[in-house]
């Protein structure tokens, strides 16, 4: 396999073959140990120093089901840490495909030029002008590009807000219909690419699948046969993520009273039961839509969905679970046609729905405007785009919008804004905000199926620690493979463990067992740490803000009660 | 006792003509615990579905409290 190294400042394509100590990685580990060898910590994440590293799972193309997931890290501008921002799509599977284990961005044009990455179908690259697409948001960009180079091609591009290089900028990814919809959202990666001046890549589908590196084929199979027989069984993954899609959760957060509201000052919306899984079900099959929809390419749990209007026009895809909540409930919204036109708007602008909608809810909370207006969600997005003075605050994120209100209740950790559990109701998904390299990060290691399962006690401090801890290693190995991490809970059982060891043994030629995983996904973490101390975080930024502490949330009306001493041993 | 049901998901599907807009009013001998609900509802234990009382996660040990309101939920992992 190769790596492809784009500089960005002598405007060069190099070809190089993958170096020994990077062949066993792959995704956010490959992410994780470049960064870490190759980027100066304390550099300026918009600076020429930072590299932005597109890197698909060890296993993305390959016949594995639910195995196009790509990683995608730097030094992230809103964490000042390092940054793996997963997204789905078929980037992952193509890159795969064409034996490509990294694309390397590097360096900064001088002036402030636009440029496209172009890879073909024998994955050779080639810097092109971009600069009639500047300024354009992601549907556009990404139509166009689709008419000039074929329907088939996967896109990956930025909007205005990565163009502005705001801090909550995403890249976003074309799904199999060919629209923009998923998201590698987290962490302002958008801004990175967008200081490099790249609008956009496109990659071309490749011909044929590049089995040359395939150390056992047959034995692939087999675990691959098997792997697809587990995720097919397991109730979640077979029954319902199709008929629901993520959105199933807010039904069972709101019933914990975990479901952070009105800018996290409640634990229920209310309301909430219009914008549930069975609701948004329901819109959507009146009106023609779709509730199971292919979002990544080789998926068959199909979480996706398309969102329609009443006429059945499009409106938005994919819209999840952690969009509901961010642009719903933290904003007080339960307008479901809202909530999907404010996701197609994130989207389409290039910001992530989770740092978008929390920075909107601040600023309500703040008495900007007030929680439950959709019209003024709408115009501040709006704002973002057009690159207003308040538009550029709030593309910056939850912090940025509390520094300008003066305003002291922001749910964000090292910058970054929770996701849809509240720390005070999950107590352990409050230890992963606090202590994950990436910032707050529910995909870190999210605890609400042990919660559900009635395996641990949201509410109590025992145990958080730990379940955070292992969920936390878990996630950082399967982020290495290309995995889907929604099909994590279908392989947890000892024999679906061992089908997933026999598909990585026979890829890699490796003969790891149990144990290596677990040392994949702590030497994972411990590359991420390294990395943010040399970058000058302390265990200081390791901490929730101090109104989680202080201010009890209803309906249970617990503060967070994990200290400080027990969030240190979390990782250490 | 008296208790109040809400279902979502494919819980829903175990309780015929179950309407979304209302919940259900279950009567209730006291003392009953979630177990009880299930099986008076005929839901096999292995479909995996979540229960909360009143906001919390209820095990199908603990004893319904009269005037609950009790949420049938989906078998869940992350999202
Ligand atoms: S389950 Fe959803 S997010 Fe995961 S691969 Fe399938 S469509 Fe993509």
């Amino acid at each position: 396999m190769k790596l492809l190294r784009i500089n960005m400042g002598s405007k060069t394509v190099t070809e190089e073959n993958v170096p020994e100590k990077y062949a066993e990685l792959g995704g956010r580990g490959l992410t994780a140990v470049m960064i870490n060898s190759e980027v100066p910590p304390t550099c300026d994440p918009l600076g020429p120093e930072n590299k932005l590293i597109f890197a698909p799972g060890f296993l993305s193309g390959t016949s594995l089901v639910n195995s196009s997931r790509i990683s995608i890290g730097a030094k992230s501008p809103l964490t000042g840490g390092i940054k793996e921002s997963n997204a789905g799509g078929t980037v992952a599977a193509f890159l795969g495909k064409l034996g490509i284990k990294a694309v390397v961005v590097e360096g900064k044009p001088d002036g402030g030029e636009l440029f496209l990455l172009r890879i073909d179908e024998n994955g050779n690259a080639a810097l092109l002008s971009a600069e009639n697409y500047k300024g354009i948001r992601t549907y556009a960009v990404t139509e166009k590009l689709l008419q000039s180079y074929g329907e088939k091609n996967a896109v990956m591009c930025i909007g205005p807000a990565g163009e502005y290089q705001l801090a909550s900028a995403s890249i976003q990814t074309s799904d199999v219909d060919g629209h923009p919809s998923r998201a590698a959202g987290r962490g302002g990666l958008g801004a990175v690419m967008g200081s490099k001046g790249l609008k956009a890549i496109v990659i071309a589908q490749p011909g044929k699948r590049n089995d040359d590196e395939m150390a056992d084929p047959e034995a692939f199979k087999e675990g691959a046969t098997a792997i697809a027989k587990f995720i097919k069984e397991d109730v979640f993954t077979g029954i319902m993520l199709p008929e629901q899609g993520t959105a199933s959760l807010v039904a069972a957060v709101n019933s914990m009273g975990a479901f952070p509201s009105y800018n996290a000052t409640k634990g229920m919306l209310e309301g909430w039961e219009k914008i549930s899984g069975d609701a948004l079900a329901e819109t959507i099959k009146k009106r023609g839509g779709e509730t199971t929809h292919l979002g990544c390419a080789q998926c068959i749990v199909r979480c996706s969905n398309r969102f329609v209007d009443e006429g059945g026009e499009y409106v938005t895809s994919a819209l999840e679970y952690e969009t509901i909540w961010s642009m719903g409930g933290m904003t007080g919204i339960s307008d479901i046609d809202i909530i999907a036109r404010l996701d197609f708007l994130a989207d389409d602008i290039g910001v992530d729905t989770m740092n978008t909608g929390v920075a909107v809810a601040v600023a309500m909370d703040a008495g900007h405007k007030s929680f439950g207006d959709g019209r003024a969600a709408i115009e501040m997005l709006e704002e973002i785009a057009r690159g207003t003075e308040f538009g550029r605050v709030l593309g910056n994120g939850p912090e940025a919008v509390g520094r300008h209100f003066d305003h002291h209740r922001v749910p964000a950790v090292k910058g970054q804004s929770i996701a849809a559990y509240d720390p005070r109701g999950m107590q352990g998904n409050g230890v992963t905000y606090a202590t994950s390299p990436m910032g707050a990060d529910h995909t870190a290691g999210n605890l609400v199926g042990s919660y559900l399962g009635g395996v641990l006690n949201p509410l109590e401090a025992e145990g958080q620690v730990e379940a955070s801890r292992n969920a936390q290693i878990k996630i950082a190995y399967f982020d290495c493979t290309g995995l889907c991490m929604l099909v994590a809970s279908a392989l947890a059982s000892p024999e679906s463990v061992d089908a997933l060891l026999k598909v990585i043994n026979a890829k890699l030629g490796t003969k790891m067992g149990h144990d290596d995983l677990t040392t994949m996904g702590l030497k994972v973490l411990g590359v991420e740490k390294e990395f943010n101390r040399k970058a000058g975080l302390t265990n200081k930024d390791d901490r929730l803000p101090a109104f989680f502490h202080e201010e009890p949330l209803p309906p249970h009306n617990k503060v967070f009660l994990i200290s400080d001493e027990e969030l240190d041993s979390t990782l250490n | 006792m008296k208790i109040k049901i809400k279902a979502f998901g494919s819980a829903r599907k175990h309780i015929p003509g179950y309407e979304p807009e209302s919940g259900m009013e279950l009567e209730l001998p006291a003392g009953s615990t979630i177990k009880d609900l299930l099986g008076h509802l005929n839901i096999p234990p292995d479909k995996g579905i979540a229960v909360s009382m009143d906001g919390l996660i209820a095990g199908s040990d603990i004893e319904i409290k009269d005037d609950a309101t009790i949420v049938l939920l989906n078998p869940l992992a992350g999202g």
